[in-house]
């Protein structure tokens, strides 16, 4: 966030570290600014390492398995075009899964944010009740998601307690949410959200709460509705909590797996495959090749919706 | 060293270090040296009914070696499986189907122990004729629990209470539902919700009235499983026409196995259609007791047209043994499949109430009811494998995917066929079979 707040703090640095010695050009504090690249330096070295053993090295080596014939039936691995993805396609796997996956991503992303916000702002003072409601919203982010999965599993069935509620108005209710295709993507998509709303929320608090008061005011005096005031003051300076909370919940349910295997393992029919579904099946019936092609597509979905994504947000930022 | 060659190598060195890295945990830990007691990673089904687990046990105590057991959820039982496979994860032994489909998923040949010149092998009758060999005819499996036999489940008081008879024939259970659904049972429970349970009953339909030498045809390319008169389109056919006939549950796309087996125990459902090997999860529904399983659920065989018997070998006390460099587990490995069909076997029988498959061994004292109906299907016949076993890729597509999109009409009996084709293709390719 390169706030006017922010920018104030990031002055003193900058200009302490730019001072030169009269008539040299040279940097007075170069030893220092040394000692400090090499600190900064050791500080990162274990994120590093852990990043390049855990996501690196298994990109770089999932790259040619994904082109690859390597399937448990043999020991042999050899390159094979892209008859993987050939084969995804014939058999209809391929794009029903990103469209699953995509689907699925936007409409937690959308659901995630929407009412985090919207929780963000009835909780944003720091008071008792409020630190209640928090803690109760974050609860769902410490479950495990297969755990939430199982829970929601049983709240949607036929006979669960939703339907049991919908029956008090509608009588004889008793629609299968994850049993219809028309419903069941959109259900999973929701316990996604559900899940992770809590985590959202804080970030919004925190961002709401980063919004200087002052301008708030001068707004109000000026005569700002609360709309206005909302629209024109609150949300562009929310920007870099948008940008955190949007590509995190987007790319992290183009990761989806838990939830969805908990909930309906991929069914009704292929209506809620997502990528990693499909990929697992694969692994079950042994075609690692097509497996790893599949891992390969989620990290292409990955890239190509991430960086245009974080760009566009970041250019909003104020 | 050509290009292709130098690419394979590249591919082969980074595939191998990503096992490395993957396959840290895997294998288990040796408790002891070359001359003290062993530790064997055992893989095995959380399926497994005590009399299994107590077969382990006996094995500890008449060995000195440790058995660590390594739970593999049975929901997805295979799939979690070859996803540790894949990481280059190696128990010492484990359970798994000894069908052809599913034992060349783990190239035996170059993976498991041949077990061929084993003893039991000589002295289990025709046993592996039907399973238990890789594509080279090797024996790669010890199988130990009688056949899973594929048929319906039933509620006797429901049957009774409506005057009706097990139904043996696809016919005579179509027949049966407009009686059950009038009076508000469920005449046949599917559980979608488990995804594979429904391919059970095409899969069975197409086992029953296939021609004989169907998957031998198929093949040598001689039949497809997508042609006009395949028994797998009539399988799919004939699921369509119980499921207008009102037989099935209405939620049958979220329905779970254990909701059958509780349906049917209670009498809200009339039949399960699902093989003898979920007997342990009925006898749970019914607190354990076996008379009062007895009491209220049989078993019957059923044919597409004229009654019989589809089995199949299953992974419960079904064990391969990978190879393993440190021979003291090897060697230990194969004491273990010893005893499990030697002299452990007769105590595992009897305590298991199953009946035996190995020649020598006693039948149980006081079998159930509902084991003397598994034998006596068999024993009345005609048996027939489980059609798919044989054929690369097994027909269950995606376990059971190409079916779960069937039954809610994202696709076509003709276009699961067609894909079911498709898969055998690949499957059969990757398995480097002439021809494809």
């Amino acid at each position: 966030m390169t706030s006017a707040v922010g920018r104030r703090l990031d002055s003193p640095r900058r200009s302490d570290s730019k001072v030169e010695m009269p008539g040299t050009g040279a940097p007075v504090n170069r030893p220092r600014r040394r000692r400090r690249s090499a600190t900064v330096l050791w500080f990162s070295l274990p994120s590093i390492v852990l990043v390049g053993v855990f996501f690196v090295v298994p990109l770089v080596i999932n790259l040619p398995l994904a082109f690859s014939n390597w399937t448990s039936y043999s020991s042999t691995i050899t390159l094979d075009g892209w008859a993987n993805f050939q084969s995804l396609i014939e058999q209809g796997y391929l794009f029903s899964a990103i469209r699953v996956t995509l689907v699925y991503s936007v409409i937690a992303m959308l659901v995630q944010n929407i009412v985090s916000l919207t929780l963000a702002a009835a909780m944003q003072d720091a008071t008792r009740t409020n630190n209640f409601f928090r803690a109760v919203f974050f609860l769902p982010v410490l479950l495990s998601p297969l755990a939430a999965g199982y829970i929601w599993r049983g709240i949607l069935d036929p006979q669960g307690p939703l339907n049991s509620v919908i029956s008090v108005v509608i009588p004889g209710f008793d629609w299968a949410w994850l049993g219809e295709t028309s419903t069941a993507l959109v259900s999973v998509a929701f316990v996604d959200a559900w899940k992770w709303i809590g985590l959202t929320t804080l970030v919004y608090i925190a961002g709401l709460n980063g919004v200087p008061r002052e301008l708030l005011e001068a707004a109000v005096i000026d005569g700002a509705s609360p709309w206005t005031v909302f629209w024109k003051v609150v949300f562009p300076l929310l920007a870099p909590a948008f940008t955190f909370n949007i590509v995190i919940t987007l790319i992290g349910a183009f990761n989806a797996y838990d939830v969805i295997a908990a909930t309906t393992g991929g069914g009704p029919g292929n209506s809620t495959q997502s990528i990693n579904i499909l990929l697992r099946a694969q692994y079950g019936l042994g075609d690692f090749g097509t497996a790893s092609a599949l891992g390969l597509t989620i990290t292409v979905l990955v890239v190509v919706a991430a960086i245009p994504l974080v760009w566009w947000l970041r250019r909003r930022e104020v | 060293m050509n290009a292709n060659t130098r690419g394979s190598a590249v591919i082969a060195t980074l595939a191998v270090s990503g096992l490395l890295l993957a396959g840290c945990s895997g294998g288990g830990s040796s408790a002891g040296g070359e001359d003290g007691p062993v530790t064997l990673t055992l893989w095995h089904n959380t399926q497994d009914p005590p009399a299994v687990l107590a077969l382990y046990t006996a094995y500890e105590e008449a060995t000195g070696n440790t058995i660590e057991l390594v739970d593999v959820p049975a929901d997805g039982f295979d799939t979690t499986t070859l996803t540790k496979w894949a990481a280059g994860e190696r128990p010492d032994v484990m359970e798994w189907f000894p069908a052809y489909n599913f034992l060349q998923q783990l190239n035996p040949a170059e993976n498991l122990v041949d077990l061929s010149d084993e003893e039991f092998v000589q002295k289990s009758g025709t046993v592996y004729d039907q399973s238990g060999r890789g594509a080279d005819g090797n024996v790669y499996t010890a199988i130990t629990t009688f056949p899973e036999t594929w048929g319906l489940y039933y509620n006797k008081a429901v049957l009774e209470e409506h005057g009706l008879e097990p139904a043996t024939t696809f016919d005579e259970l179509e027949a049966q539902c407009e009686t059950l659904s009038s009076s508000g049972i469920i005449p046949i429970n599917q559980a979608g919700g488990s995804v594979w349970p429904p391919t059970v009953l095409p899969l069975l339909y197409a086992t029953t009235t296939a021609p004989e030498g169907w998957a031998a045809d198929v093949m040598a390319q001689e039949a497809r499983i997508n042609d006009p008169d395949s028994p797998m389109l009539a399988g799919l056919e004939a699921w369509s026409s119980l499921k207008d006939s009102d037989c099935f549950n209405e939620d049958y796309t979220t329905s779970t196995f254990e909701d059958s087996v509780q349906r049917v125990y209670s009498g809200e459902a009339a039949y399960d259609m699902i093989h003898s090997n979920i007997a342990s999860v009925y006898l749970d529904a019914a607190g354990g007791d076996a008379a009062a399983l007895d009491a209220a659920v049989g078993f019957t065989a059923l044919g597409g047209t004229s009654k019989a018997t589809g089995v199949s070998y299953g992974p419960i006390g079904s064990f391969v043994v990978p190879k393993n460099e440190d021979s003291a587990k090897q060697e230990a490995a194969l004491e273990f499949i010893r005893f499990v069909t030697g002299d452990g076997y007769a105590q595992y029988i009897e305590e298991s109430g199953t009946f035996p498959i190995i020649e020598g061994t006693p039948d149980p004292e006081n079998p159930s009811e509902l084991q003397m109906s598994f034998k006596a299907a068999v024993d009345e016949g005609p048996v027939l494998p489980m059609i798919g076993q044989s054929l690369p890729g097994g027909l269950t597509g995606n376990n059971g995917s190409f079916f779960a999109q069937f039954a809610v009409g994202q696709l076509t009996a003709q276009d699961v066929v067609d894909r079911m084709q498709q898969e055998f293709e690949s499957a059969a390719r990757a398995q480097g079979v002439e021809g494809f």
